[in-house]
């Protein structure tokens, strides 16, 4: 198992409150930013496989909201914070520098 | 007068309400245009038979995003597509409007399928439940044509409001063609723990004033009748790309018509997973699919092939079915006492599984029907025959 950073995109790309999607090595992980700090987690959501980057961010409560039935995902766990979700989705590690926004790229397993 | 829009989405529905969401978010600077049948901007359709039967609950519903948001977006209300020239790129409105596009989605649903006579209610939109709402009152007599999602679920909210409900059902059993009559035999023990009366083999014949007459010559009469008999398409407007089996797409949405797109409960979409087209009509594969064809119209190229789903709220009850069922033949039980878990079979292996009471094994259903693993679908349950399924769950 190995980790490493790749970066994924421009600081100004993502703005406060906002979510959206970037290729890491492969993978489409969903950057969203809430009370300045960037997360990254999955954009697709446990319960039926929707697209996170199309829900809403929840700045106060460090959650993203899925659009197609309301449940939501602790940013910063990706642990499954209100019904139907139950769930986890996977979370990733993410940084931000004055180059831009990173986050590790995991091989040997696909969580 | 004729407008232009470099995406043009024809339908008002869950498909269309996210894709247009969707593409504001990736395609910005793109001329959008949206036409609702319905006079209200796309909003939660799963509130027609779930919430908005229940007196206590609020006839307004709210649009499913933000639309004004969006000033590069043109909404017309009320107005339908009737008619498309694909060679030009043009659809003619009921209103007489000409509206050209770059790109064309049509997600333009399905209508509930009529019975003979006209004196019934059917089930498809915010006006549809209105209308019905004032007849679910005490003492009211409610005939319900049909025992599927639908009428169990407009049962459910009927007695809950104290009307007198009947459910006429033509087969055997409950959901029988979906959950098999086990577990269809679970819901209907539920719904007449609830004082609804359950007639099955009642094979419908025609709707007179408020008495639904059968073919072997019986008679119920209610003071509202209600028909959830399934659903059927409106071709017309579009041969070209459209039968009577509905809009056949590809994985990615698209019609192999240039620059037409579709998605939601109009569509017939090509599943590699199940390496056929199939027919879906579930809030969920409308929602993911209408957010696919936006991404796929918007240049990322993405496959829909979700699984299949479906859940039903029945006052106490709530079912969920993941995959498709298939002809149900040899479903297994399994169950603690207050959850239930079924499965359906196919001669492939298992087509569908179910739960009820159970959201928790949700999951392991998806990683189940996705050849992942069987842990946890069963987990701390006993299997039970499927004779002897006479669990009330709790």
């Amino acid at each position: 198992l190995s980790q490493e950073f790749v970066r994924v995109a421009d600081s100004r790309l993502l703005r406060e409150g906002e979510a959206v999607t970037v290729d890491a090595n492969g993978r489409e992980v969903l950057l969203a930013r809430a009370a300045g700090r960037v997360y990254a987690v999955s954009n697709l959501c446990s319960h039926a496989e929707g697209w996170l980057e199309f829900g809403t961010v929840h700045v106060a409560s460090c959650e993203i909201e899925c659009p197609l039935h309301q449940g939501r995902f602790d940013l910063q766990t990706g642990a499954a914070t209100a019904e139907p979700c139950i769930d986890p989705i996977p979370a990733y590690v993410a940084y931000e520098d004055d180059d831009g926004i990173y986050v590790e790229t995991r091989s040997g397993d696909d969580a | 007068v004729t407008e232009h829009f470099d995406h043009l989405v024809v339908g008002g529905g869950f498909a269309g309400g996210r894709a247009i969401q969707a593409l504001t978010k990736l395609a910005p600077s793109a001329r959008l245009g949206l036409v609702c049948a319905e006079v209200l901007l796309p909003y939660d359709r799963t509130v027609v038979s779930k919430s908005l039967l229940s007196g206590a609950a609020s006839t307004s519903v709210a649009p499913l995003v933000d639309y004004s948001a969006n000033e590069a977006l043109t909404v017309y209300l009320g107005d339908a597509a009737v008619g498309l020239d694909a060679a030009d790129h043009e659809v003619t409105l009921s209103s007489g409007e000409k509206l050209q596009y770059n790109s064309l989605l049509i997600a333009t649903g399905v209508r509930a399928r009529r019975l003979p006579g006209d004196e019934c209610h059917y089930l498809r939109t915010v006006a549809d439940a209105v209308r019905l709402r004032p007849s679910l009152i005490p003492g009211s007599r409610v005939v319900i044509v049909g025992g599927g999602f639908i009428g169990c679920e407009v049962a459910s909210a009927a007695a809950a409001a104290g009307a007198r409900v009947t459910i006429l059902e033509r087969e055997n059993a409950l959901l029988g063609a979906f959950i098999g009559e086990a577990l269809g035999s679970v819901v209907a023990r539920h719904l007449t723990a609830q004082g609804v009366e359950i007639v099955t083999s009642f094979d419908v014949a025609a709707v007179v004033r408020s008495t639904v007459e059968s073919h072997d010559g019986r008679r119920i009469t209610g003071d509202a009748v209600v028909a959830g008999i399934g659903v059927e398409t409106d071709a017309a407007w579009m041969p070209a790309v459209c039968g009577s089996s509905g809009v056949q797409v590809d994985s990615f949405c698209a019609t192999g018509v240039a620059d037409i797109w579709a998605a939601g409960d109009v569509t017939s979409w090509w599943s590699e997973r199940y390496q056929r087209y199939v027919r879906v009509q579930h809030e969920s594969s409308a929602q993911q699919q209408g957010l696919a064809a936006a991404r796929n119209m918007a240049g990322r190229r993405t496959p829909f092939d979700a699984l299949p789903y479906v859940w039903c709220q029945l006052n106490g009850l709530e079912v969920w079915q993941v995959g498709l069922p298939g002809r149900v033949a040899v479903p297994e039980i399994w169950t603690d006492g207050a959850a239930i878990v079924g499965v359906t079979e196919t001669a492939d292996g298992i087509s569908s599984a179910i739960g009820i009471n159970a959201p928790e094994r949700l999951a392991a259903a998806r990683a189940v029907l996705e050849g992942r693993s069987r842990d946890g679908l069963f987990s701390g349950l006993r299997r039970v025959p499927e004779t002897r399924c006479q669990v009330v769950p709790s």
